[in-house]
């Protein structure tokens, strides 16, 4: 026995190591009030409080910490996307990530995986050649690679998916890696609750007072609180969010699910997506496959799951790994998506003065979480938009100038 | 709810979306209809708004009219539907 255990085992009085702060009363005012303690709100709380010097910063959320798309996402990163606006923001965020687990003294389980985007038609890969050329163009990691290669890489793989769709190659991205979802939001939370930021749990924003087109407060379900920035960085109920503030965005909300199986040894060692099959796949560090498909075809306003999801998805991704029929899905669960027509997120400043939006992630915006944050931060303190993310200002929409990402979302949806 | 105890019965108890009561040739399962979006009539005058008509809506969770289609009887159907507990109120044809 350690002499610092037995020590421990003396003590009578245990001073608790806090992560985040201890519940507590709402102060009159704050700088800035961010909606929503996903991984979004608290990295733009982190960058507002430890690049910006603003720390007088309320984190309301109406559940806990990463209730939302932050626990329910499948956490791939990566950054093979096919615009020059997407590939340079996601560019980013890899970087970011990359070195996140020590800029946050918080072990995010980082793990870079390569990713491969499975081709299974001739269509299919000339998009993948598209996109490998973009990204080598913008520096990123990116190419196009044969069978044999992704063979190599998978031995388990059945490349002619029981003679279904063959696989004719790939889009290969070795940056492409997974992380711990929680740990991001935690670390975040942490490194702001260190300077000062507050994250109140189970607090309710139920409306947005406005004045002479300026933001003046927030009204809670623990009461009224004062300020002249407001940030939402909610998914699913950004609709709710900007009706408040009486905008409207062209955001529709699906159900995105997702599962995992049993744990198993280790096998798989990359992430295989194949957007035509409709499935990614990758394996957790306790090894179960974590598995998804593309969004629910109806709209809804809540996270049920389906039988249909999971046998639908099973379907498929036995064309790839016929092996995996013995082995049992664990668990299921759906978070709600805000999808954009653009499959390109919606962020930035608003036509109210003091209102920011980080919205639109479409199938869950982890791979984008330290960037956005941010990006954010930086409009915030600047009170402009960042030059990162002018591109997908709200008003897009309505002067026709979207950003066509769609090829790039992962599966088709 | 209706999922335990096997299949609803009633247009009004569409809780679980298994099925959805056609008014021309009754209960049919969910699979068969496609989801064609909220019912958006375009406006008498777009000039200047086309972008705003052709994206924005109000994506709140609320009871709305909706475009379902029927694939086998290759028809249309104007339907209530409650999207947070995603039941459906009525069906009509188009």
């Amino acid at each position: 026995m350690s002499i610092r255990l037995l020590k421990y085992g003396f003590i009578d009085n245990h001073s608790e190591h806090r992560w985040f702060n201890p519940a507590k009363d709402l102060e009159e005012s704050y700088d800035v009030v961010i909606i929503g303690a996903g991984g979004h709100g608290l990295a733009c709380a982190y960058y507002l409080s430890h690049y910006h010097n603003i720390s007088k910063v309320a984190v309301l959320e109406k559940s806990y910490i990463g209730a939302g798309n932050t626990g329910r996402n499948t956490t791939i990163i990566r950054s093979n996307y096919l615009t020059e606006e997407g590939v340079k923001f996601y560019g980013e965020s890899v970087r970011l990530f990359n070195q996140l687990s020590e800029e946050l003294e918080t072990n995010i389980f980082f793990s870079e995986r390569g990713h491969f985007t499975l081709a299974h038609s001739d269509a299919t890969l000339r998009t993948a050649r598209w996109r490998a050329e973009v990204n080598k163009h913008y520096g990123i990691d990116s190419s196009v690679v044969g069978p044999s290669e992704v063979k190599a890489a998978c031995p388990e793989i059945d490349l002619e998916c029981g003679g279904n769709h063959p696989i004719e190659g790939a889009l290969f991205h070795a940056p492409g890696a997974v992380a711990r979802h929680d740990a991001v939001a935690w670390g975040y939370a942490k490194k702001a609750c260190q300077k000062g930021v507050e994250i109140h749990q189970n607090t309710l924003v139920t409306g947005i007072n406005i004045e002479k087109n300026k933001v003046v407060s927030v009204e809670t379900n623990r009461g009224p609180i004062k300020t002249s920035t407001v940030l939402s960085a909610v998914a699913g109920a950004t609709p709710t969010v900007l009706n408040m503030v009486g905008l409207d965005s062209p955001i529709d909300i699906y159900p995105l699910q997702a599962c995992v199986t049993e744990p198993m040894k280790p096998w798989l060692n990359t992430i295989i997506v194949s957007g035509s099959l409709h499935i990614y796949v990758s394996q957790s560090s306790r090894g179960e496959l974590v598995m998804g498909a593309s969004v629910d075809p109806i709209e809804q306003h809540n996270t049920k799951s389906s039988y249909e999801f999971v046998s639908g998805m099973c379907d498929q991704i036995l064309d790839l790994f016929p092996f995996l029929s013995s082995v049992k899905i664990n668990r299921q669960w759906a978070g709600m998506a805000d999808m954009t027509p653009d499959f390109a997120p919606i962020m930035g400043t608003t036509p109210v003065d003091g209102f920011f939006l980080d919205s639109g992630w479409g199938t869950w915006g982890f791979k984008a979480t330290p960037v956005s944050g941010k990006c954010m931060a930086n409009s915030i303190a600047l009170n402009k938009d960042d030059s990162l993310i002018t591109e997908f200002n709200l008003n897009r929409f309505e002067d026709f100038k979207l950003v066509g990402e769609k090829g790039a979302a992962s599966v088709g949806h | 709810m209706s999922g335990r105890k096997g299949r609803p019965q009633s247009a009004t108890n569409f809780t679980t979306m298994k099925y959805l009561n056609c008014p021309l040739i009754g209960e049919r399962p969910i699979t068969e209809f496609i989801y064609g979006g909220a019912i958006d009539p375009e406006p008498a005058d777009l000039e200047g708004s086309a972008g705003r008509w052709a994206y924005h809506q109000d994506s709140r969770p609320l009871k709305r009219m909706e475009w379902w289609y029927h694939q086998p009887s290759q028809k249309w159907f104007r339907v209530s539907r409650e999207t947070k507990a995603n039941a459906i109120l009525s069906i009509e044809e188009q």
